[in-house]
Order: C-alpha cells, then structure tokens, then sequence
C-alpha cells in the first residue's frame, strides 16, 4: 500500500515539476510530464490486490528516468532528482505487499494453465 | 474461508459481482458522465464559460484545442458516452454475473479499462501538447483511474470461469453468453 502511495505521489510531483522548479521549456519537461501521469495510472491501479502486478509497469518506467540524462539534456539539479526519484520509482514497484491469489481463483496465472 | 457462500466465484473469498463491490464503480462513472456532459456542452458553445479554479485560461484552451476535436465528436461527447457505458455495463446483472452473463462482464472491463487509458492519454497531451492544464478534464482522468483498479477483479472471476469450463469441454461461445446452466 505505502509503495503505490509513495510512487503516486512522485508521480504527481513530476507532473508539477516543470512549473515549479521553472524547465518547463524543456526535454525534460516533456519527459516528466509523460512518464508522470503513466506512473501514477501503474501505482493507482496496484492499489487493488487483484490487479497488484501491474506494479511491475513502474519498473522500467523508474529505470528510464534514472538513466534518462544520458540521453536527454537536463538542467543540473534536474538530473539529480530525476536519477533519484527514477530509482525510488523502481525500488516501490519491486515491493509486492500482501498479494493472496488463492483468494481469488489462483490469480491471473490460471489463464495460461 | 468463512465469508465464502455460494454466490462467489469458486476459489474466491469475497464476490466481484456483488452490489457494495459494483456500486462504488457505478456512481464514479455517473459523475464521470456529469462532469464529461458539463464540458460536452461549453464545448458544442451551448454554455458559454467553463469552470476553471486554477489554471486561468488553461481550461478554455484545452477544450477548443484542435487535439480535443480530433474525433468525428469532441473528446469530452467521447468521455461522457463512455461513462454511460461503464454505468450501463456496470448495473445490469444480478450477484451472480460473473457466470451467468459473462458477455456484460467482460464488455464492462473492457470499456473500464480502455477508457481509462485514453483520459490518461489525453492528460498527458494537455501540458505536452496544448501547453495548458484543465482541472474539471484531469478530475474526469483521475475518475476514469480510480475505476479500473476495482473492476478488474470481476472481469477476472469471469475469464477464469469461461477457462475453467472450457477445459471441462463446455461451448465457450455458449458459456459467453450465459447461456449454458449452472454445472450440477
């Protein structure tokens, strides 16, 4: 629960980002204000046990923006927190929480039995 | 164990197709459609302002934007119709639905979750590709979100059904459509 929380707010704050710490004519804008919102959608969707491994969505999106300065050109303290919130993104994603697919029908696995 | 009665789907604790599970979904989408119809009509110039409390002119912008009139109709005709849509598929049935018409179930998920995707995509492209924000159109996302999570367990306990009998030799196209019986 606090994982999906903690990436729905990080997801918020990089779709504020822009306008708040002022690079909102960037790439990095752009950037953030497209992975933002599709954070958020992966986080807010986990929050239910069922539909729990839609999580994993927010694995390489956090991956993307921590190695995302490579290959688009930041302002200096943006590339930091965009390495920094990147990997706090993935770390989250990694963390199940109390995920019982016997209590509902054995899960999304029973499909491809 | 204990909550289990003979309502639920088998191997289910809790029942996806009961009313206080649905119910929650049923009213966001109404609100969805009240919200999506509010913006409809300023956007066909039936009203002539639309409610902006934070973004200054960001609302008027996005909704007269050539990106919100991409469709045969506007963005906000498209949401309202598929909120109706979540309604409708959201209320019709009784407890059991996840059986006995799995056809309305799975509609259901699909205009839950597909729905969702294209608000999301459209709040995307209002800061990336209008330039402006809109509150009343990113609240209609964040109620379009909101519903897929709770939704999807339904449409699982229908899918895992139509699996599970197929493989017992059953008409999947009959069991779709609720039309073979309860297994004795």
């Amino acid at each position: 629960m606090w994982a999906r929380f903690v990436n729905t707010i990080l997801g918020i704050w990089l779709m504020a980002a822009p306008a708040v710490l002022g690079y909102t004519d960037s790439a990095a804008a752009i950037n953030h204000r497209i992975i933002g919102p599709l954070v958020i959608s992966a986080a807010v969707v986990a929050i239910w046990e069922e539909p729990r491994p839609v999580r994993w969505v927010n694995l390489p999106l956090g991956l993307w923006l921590a190695i995302s300065p490579i290959f688009i050109s930041y302002p200096e303290i943006v590339t930091l927190m965009s390495v920094i919130i990147g990997l706090v993104i993935a770390a989250c994603s990694l963390v199940q929480g109390t995920y019982r697919p016997e209590t509902f029908g054995g899960g999304w696995s029973v499909l491809w039995k | 164990m204990s909550n289990r009665d003979t309502h639920n789907p088998p191997g289910w604790d809790d029942n996806p197709s009961s009313w206080s599970q649905r119910l929650p979904i049923v009213v966001l989408a109404l609100i969805g459609l009240v919200i999506a119809g509010y913006l409809t009509l300023y956007q066909y110039e039936v009203i002539g302002t639309v409610w902006e409390p934070f973004f200054g002119d960001g609302s008027r912008k996005v909704l007269t934007s050539s990106l919100s009139h991409m469709f045969p109709i506007s963005d906000a005709a498209l949401g309202a119709l598929g909120y109706l849509v979540d309604a409708v598929t959201g209320i019709i049935g009784g407890r059991e639905r996840w059986r006995k018409m799995p056809w309305i179930v799975i509609l259901f998920g699909l205009a839950v979750g597909p729905l969702g995707a294209v608000s999301i995509g459209l709040v995307i492209s209002q800061p990336v590709l209008v330039g402006e924000w809109c509150t009343l159109c990113m609240t209609t996302a964040v109620i379009s979100l909101l519903m897929i999570g709770p939704a999807m367990d339904e449409f699982l306990a229908s899918v895992q059904y139509l699996k599970r009998e197929h493989q017992r030799g059953r008409s999947t196209w009959r069991l779709f459509w609720g039309m073979e019986p309860a297994k004795a």
